[in-house]
């Protein structure tokens, strides 16, 4: 016998009616039961049958536990953006369904049997009297009476009667008309040229049936797998994009996105590959490891790269696409400056300065660069040490020769450290060198080493423990030419010639050169006995 | 002899591309590479200044593409293991985290890799792998951050169980159910669960010297730490991690040392995989 089939699809989703679909469902039967033929109704919401397969016989009988797949074409009437109803009969070969039981009325004969009415009984079906079983070949819903081929008697009023079918139909089954629903993802840009990237979907229902949540997968391929590194969370709003930050260079990578919309509709999109290439520096520093027993953990070490924050006087203006396209520089007004300084960093007796620059003021002229010496102070220089003292206080021991610093308030480092003949200590005014045994006073000062720049010439001037170095470099030599101007003229104007002067041997031309340095940059390289500048 | 320099300063009235120093004489060959008009300084092993305002007016950093470091990312891989494990993201200021989350008899090497808004750098030169090698079981206290799966190590309970110790059975928990039907054989259901319960019995401190000593402190802290609810580290001796909860515990007293020794036994329930957390100390 056949039961209700069942795992009706679609149900409560969407099918798109501009294309052929097929629904199906799971025969239900006893074993060695078979569904020979079907028929497959679409209802609007109203009870209205808009579409019927017609009895169509299986070219296989199916049995039990077996998917009979219905193809619904296109043109059946319904209309994108609608809900309907489906349903479906399945036939076996025998009329062995039971459909009802009931009496027969009066004013029946052999072949007009008054069965009442009843909305369960069908033409088609077949009525069981006693042991004879007749084809319904017509039933007057309205009146009960049914049509059949001739009993052999009359039945009775008050006869008991059954009525069984060969076909039974399936639940009502609620599904939506819905154009069908797209999910790409936009085009990757390949390569990807930095470390994060903005993946973009986009996902498109003409009939505004919105997202319920998206997911995106980033692979990374090795050797062709593909291998998942990374999903989202099941995102329920926002647009339907995914930034990711630690692509590595030099890699293969893949996303996919999947998508499930608000009817329950799942959609996913193929695997976008794509590359990852960007220039990535090679640090020459090493990380070393070491075993803390003490923590029972693995202590991690790099070299520090030192970030020494610079500080400024007056403002500064930070300049892109200067001087080509992609750079950046600082631009400076003749008030202000930017300096670094601190203890970590110390730019040694011989050293190799590079400046890229350019003149901000038409004339201007003076010192552009500057590193100077900074002496050590010293909060005391005795055999013993201060009782009260800062983090970061140091004092000279005299008995031992060494530097102690104050790591944490009134507490100074168990051990002390040999001064350096490479710097100058002050302590209450006075500096001090190192000598190789104590620290001893000197008359000399800081060091400094300044860069300067006056009419097309540069200077670098080096003062160091008593040595003092001068470099020159002259990159344009002003011209000075006898015309009508008295000497000393304002070389930042323009002249002409004075057609009619006369020629006076008291009186200057002067060419004008005080924009040079405004319009070329200088690459300019300073070490303590050198001087070297490049115009461009 | 001369003496050194700390403090640089460019003035205007200028514009400066890049003021960079060096704390050797760079020759000649080097010089005239430089020279270019689009030429970009880089740092190097000898830079002691490199300032490219880049969007900035720090004089330190490394710069590439015009960005500079912001985080160091660390990673580490087990030996025979190909793998890489995150291990952490720490400040570029900062250049060196502690790994909790190790396990004994277990060799580890480590890569850094530099980080900027838009790129990684090459990971620096790989450590040296280092095998962790101790003598005992430890439970490490851990702090739940803002990440998942990323904790920091409370400091303050990094427990070290040496001395007196003995452990309990490890119980593997995991979800059988049997049901006899009138088939030959039962059915078995069954679920994911699969974890870790035993208890530690140990004196609550180690000799430090040949000298033993524990205190009533440290036994409250004990006790603060088993009930504070936070997610544990624990490791044993022989190369195994689990994150656990502490269920139960039990001090006693040993009545006839003169030092009132402390012996603690608690209780533990694996909630976690050690494998899929990081655990370092705050830095």
């Amino acid at each position: 016998m056949l039961y209700k089939p069942s795992y009706m699809r679609p149900y409560l989703s969407d099918i798109d009616e501009t294309v052929s679909n097929t629904f199906s469902c799971n025969i239900n039967a006893d074993g060695g039961t078979t569904a020979t033929k079907y028929n497959a109704y679409i209802s609007d919401l109203n009870g209205n049958v808009i579409y019927s397969t017609g009895v169509q016989t299986l070219s296989t009988p199916l049995y039990n536990g077996q998917t009979l797949n219905i193809t619904i074409p296109t043109g059946t009437g319904m209309t994108n953006g609608t809900n309907y109803i489906w349903n479906v009969s399945i036939y076996g070969a025998n009329f062995d369904i039971w459909i009802a039981n009931g009496i027969v009325g009066t004013g029946s004969t052999t072949t007009s049997i008054n069965l009442g009415t009843s909305t369960l009984i069908k033409t088609g079906m077949y009525v069981k009297i006693g042991s004879e079983s007749k084809l319904i070949s017509d039933y007057n819903s309205t009146t009960g009476i049914a049509t059949t081929s001739a009993f052999s008697s009359v039945p009775a009023s008050g006869t008991d009667y059954s009525v069984y079918a060969t076909y039974i139909t399936s639940n009502d089954t609620y599904f939506r008309a819905r154009s069908q629903a797209t999910l790409t993802i936009n085009t990757v840009t390949s390569p990807i040229t930095a470390k994060n990237y903005t993946f973009e979907g986009t996902y498109t229902q003409t009939d505004n049936v919105s997202y319920k949540y998206f997911q995106w997968v980033l692979y990374s391929v090795v050797s062709g797998n593909y291998v998942e590194i990374e999903t989202t969370d099941k995102i329920t709003s926002g647009n339907v994009e995914y930034t990711f930050d630690g692509l590595t260079t030099s890699s293969t990578y893949g996303v996919k996105l999947i998508l499930e919309n608000q009817d329950g509709t799942d959609l996913q999109t193929s695997i976008s590959t794509f590359t990852v290439t960007y220039t990535s520096p090679e640090l020459s520093t090493a990380s070393t490891a070491v075993v803390n027993c003490d923590k029972t953990a693995i202590q991690v070490s790099w070299v520090p790269i030192p970030v020494n924050a610079g500080e400024s006087i007056g403002t500064y203006t930070i300049l892109t696409d200067t001087p080509f396209a992609g750079a950046y520089s600082v631009e400076l007004d003749s008030t202000s400056s930017i300096y670094w300084t601190s203890s970590n960093l110390i730019i040694p007796p011989e050293f190799t300065l590079f400046l890229n620059w350019q003149s901000a003021t038409l004339g201007w002229s003076g010192i552009l660069y500057e590193h100077s010496g900074v002496g050590i102070d010293l909060v005391a220089m005795s055999t013993v040490a201060p009782q009260t003292n800062n983090v970061g206080d140091r004092y000279f021991n005299t008995s031992t020769h060494l530097l102690y610093i104050c790591n944490q308030i009134n507490t100074w480092s168990s051990s002390g450290t040999t001064p350096s003949v490479n710097e100058i200590y002050v302590y209450n005014g006075q500096n001090y060198i190192y000598n190789g045994t104590t620290l001893v006073t000197t008359a000399y000062t800081l060091p400094t080493y300044t860069i300067s720049y006056n009419d097309g010439i540069f200077t670098s001037q080096l003062d160091n423990m008593g040595t003092s170095t001068t470099k020159t470099v002259t990159v344009s030599t002003i011209a000075k030419k006898w015309l009508l101007q008295a000497n000393g003229a304002d070389k930042g104007q323009d002249y002409r010639w004075d057609d009619t002067a006369t020629w006076n041997d008291t009186l200057y031309w002067t060419d004008r050169t005080t924009d040079y340095a405004n319009n070329h940059w200088f690459k300019i390289t300073g070490q303590s006995n050198a001087l070297q500048v490049v115009t461009h | 002899m001369a003496y050194n320099y700390h403090k640089s300063q460019i003035y205007g009235s200028g514009k400066f591309d890049y003021v960079w120093v060096t704390n050797v004489t760079e020759t000649q060959g080097f010089i005239d590479a430089t020279t270019g008009a689009t030429y970009v300084p880089a740092w190097t092993d000898d830079t002691v200044l490199l300032a490219s305002f880049n969007n900035n007016i720090n004089g330190g950093d490394i710069t590439f593409s015009g960005e500079s470091i912001t985080n160091w990312l660390i990673y580490k891989k087990e030996d025979g293991n190909n793998t890489l494990t995150y291990v952490a993201t720490v400040p570029s200021t900062q250049t060196s985290i502690i790994d909790y989350n190790v396990k004994n008899n277990t060799g580890y090497s480590y890569q850094v890799f530099a980080e900027t808004p838009s790129f990684l750098s090459q990971p620096l030169i790989t450590s040296e792998s280092v095998t962790t090698s101790w003598w005992n079981w430890s439970l490490v206290g851990l702090e739940t951050t803002s990440t998942d799966n990323f904790y920091y190590v409370d400091t303050d309970n990094v427990w070290k169980f040496d001395t007196e110790l003995s452990s309990e059975a490890l119980v593997q928990n995991v979800d059988r159910n049997t049901f006899e039907g009138f088939t030959k054989y039962p059915k078995v259901t069954k679920s994911d669960k699969n974890y870790i319960t035993g208890g530690i019995t140990a004196l609550i401190s180690n000799p430090v010297n040949g000298v033993y000593s524990d205190t009533v402190a440290m036994k409250n802290n004990f006790r603060d730490f088993v009930n504070n609810g936070e997610i544990k580290l624990l490791r044993d001796r022989k190369g195994s991690a689990w994150l656990v909860e502490t269920m139960s515990n039990e001090f006693q007293l040993t009545d006839k040392s003169a030092e009132q020794i402390t012996q603690l036994t608690f209780k533990f329930t694996q909630i976690g995989d050690s494998d899929e957390i990081s655990a370092v100390e705050r830095g």
